[in-house]
């Protein structure tokens, strides 16, 4: 039975079947269902980073649901920031002031150190390079919303695979639903070698290829990250961008994914053909963190 | 307990059969480059390992938090205390299966050090692995540089 009343860390705290449930939950919000669950209940919503798409759509899934937000959208004007207040004391602060807690942080481990701190639920939205489990959630429901499925979809990774997290959290979830992936990078930001190892030993089928020419025609969906060219050096060949003319061979039920923002690597070109995925992706994110809340604060099990 | 003399020490430890390679983690650890009379065997034959390390030190005893630390760079070693050429103590070392306020983890971005430092260990390949229970990041032992102790 799904129990998330300590809040939600880490896709790892998740098994398969709770992952399920949840992407079910957020399926009924998408088709309308409406819930007072947050209502009387004041949620802290803290961006020490900012954000603007998880961010608005926290506070957007808590409104809808009833519930009123506390926080701050950067760490700037806080006292933590001014007055060189501890990251502890800050979170035994917030503790008294709210029923929930919501917090990106760019330091890697912030979330799980909240949660050994709070007695409130506490839900990660991103916490340094390590994890963005709602994130990786919203990515499950959208290729399951855009295929029917999850099981044996055929998934090519495009762009940063080293340094990206989204990337790296959806790896590590494929290997739940028996994905084939196809891994398209420049060499200097192919995934790292000990994903490679867990692929293997999940027994995940998986190629590796320089441009997205050579696999498109295969595809069901294709994720697209952005070169964060502050990662690395710029020197790298970074043409890593789609086009028209390319998706001209692709499947009909092709799909492109992107947790944006975007650059180059996806021109406006592709918005208004029915393979860009991207903007429903986003939106779907409202309706996966909404089904969250309400299982965390409602005590919706799954059943 | 028999009156069995190990080396010349009259008080102090030794620890034997530690992984070969192992002993200078430990010296490191324990910060005993510059202190105590410190007996170094590397390399040694051992009919139970193959090959070995070796460390003694004079007028030196282990706290337990120590002894938890060296645990971690000598799983299966042997720890012995000697006081007057006598073995007064003797513990064979398991590798503890986590490990607070020891390892200041080397990922700098890592919220651990704002507060407190918490390590699993585990085995990969015959190798101890540390994951740090906060930015999750694994590392292997030679990775490790910096201790609380």
């Amino acid at each position: 039975m799904l129990n998330l009343a300590k809040g939600l860390i880490a896709l790892q705290d998740l098994s398969k079947a709770d992952i399920l449930s949840i992407l079910t939950h957020a399926r009924s919000f998408k088709q309308g269902l409406r819930k007072n669950t947050l209502e009387g209940k004041v949620i802290a919503s803290c961006f020490f980073e900012a954000s603007t798409r998880t961010r608005l759509s926290f506070e957007s899934a808590v409104a809808y649901l009833g519930g009123k937000t506390i926080g701050f959208a950067d760490s700037s004007a806080t006292s933590q920031t001014n007055k060189g207040e501890s990251f502890v004391d800050t979170l035994r602060m917030l503790n008294c002031y709210a029923d929930g807690f919501i917090m990106r942080h760019p330091n890697d481990g912030a979330a799980r150190l909240a949660s050994e701190i709070m007695s409130i639920p506490v839900i990660n939205a991103g916490d340094g390079a390590n994890q963005h489990p709602t994130q990786t959630l919203l990515d499950l429901f959208s290729i399951q919303d855009s295929q029917g499925q999850l099981e044996e979809i055929h998934l090519g990774l495009m762009g940063d695979l080293k340094y990206s997290r989204t990337v790296h959290s959806l790896i590590d979830a494929s290997k739940l639903f028996n994905m084939r992936l196809y891994l398209i990078a420049p060499a200097p930001l192919r995934i790292p070698s000990e994903d490679l190892i867990e692929l293997k030993r999940h027994g995940i089928s998986y190629s590796f290829h320089n441009s997205p020419e050579d696999v498109i025609d295969k595809l069901d969906c294709l994720y697209l990250t952005r070169l964060q060219k502050e990662r690395f050096n710029s020197e790298i060949d970074c043409n890593y961008s789609i086009n028209l003319e390319l998706l001209a061979k692709a499947k009909p039920n092709l799909r492109i994914l992107h947790p944006l923002p975007r650059l180059d690597e996806l021109p406006t070109e592709i918005d208004n053909t029915p393979y860009a995925y991207y903007f429903e992706q986003a939106r779907n994110g409202l309706f996966v963190r909404q089904a969250l809340l309400d299982i965390i604060f409602g005590g919706y099990d799954g059943k | 307990m028999a009156n069995k003399k190990i080396g010349a020490i009259e008080n102090g430890i030794n620890l034997d059969h530690i992984p070969q390679g192992n002993a200078w983690y430990i010296i490191k650890l324990l910060k005993l480059e510059r202190k105590y009379p410190v007996g170094i065997g590397l390399n040694l034959l051992s009919k139970r390992m193959g090959v070995k390390d070796l460390v003694k030190v004079e007028n030196y005893f282990l706290t337990d938090k120590q002894l938890k630390a060296v645990s971690v760079f000598a799983p299966g070693a042997t720890y012995s205390e000697i006081r007057n050429f006598e073995v007064v103590r003797k513990i064979q070392l398991t590798l503890p299966e986590s490990i607070d306020e020891l390892i200041i983890c080397p990922n700098h971005r890592c919220i651990s050090h704002q507060y407190r430092s918490l390590f699993r260990l585990s085995y990969s390949n015959e190798n101890a692995i540390a994951q740090c229970h906060y930015c999750e990041h694994h590392f292997n032992l030679s990775e490790l540089d910096a201790f609380q102790l």
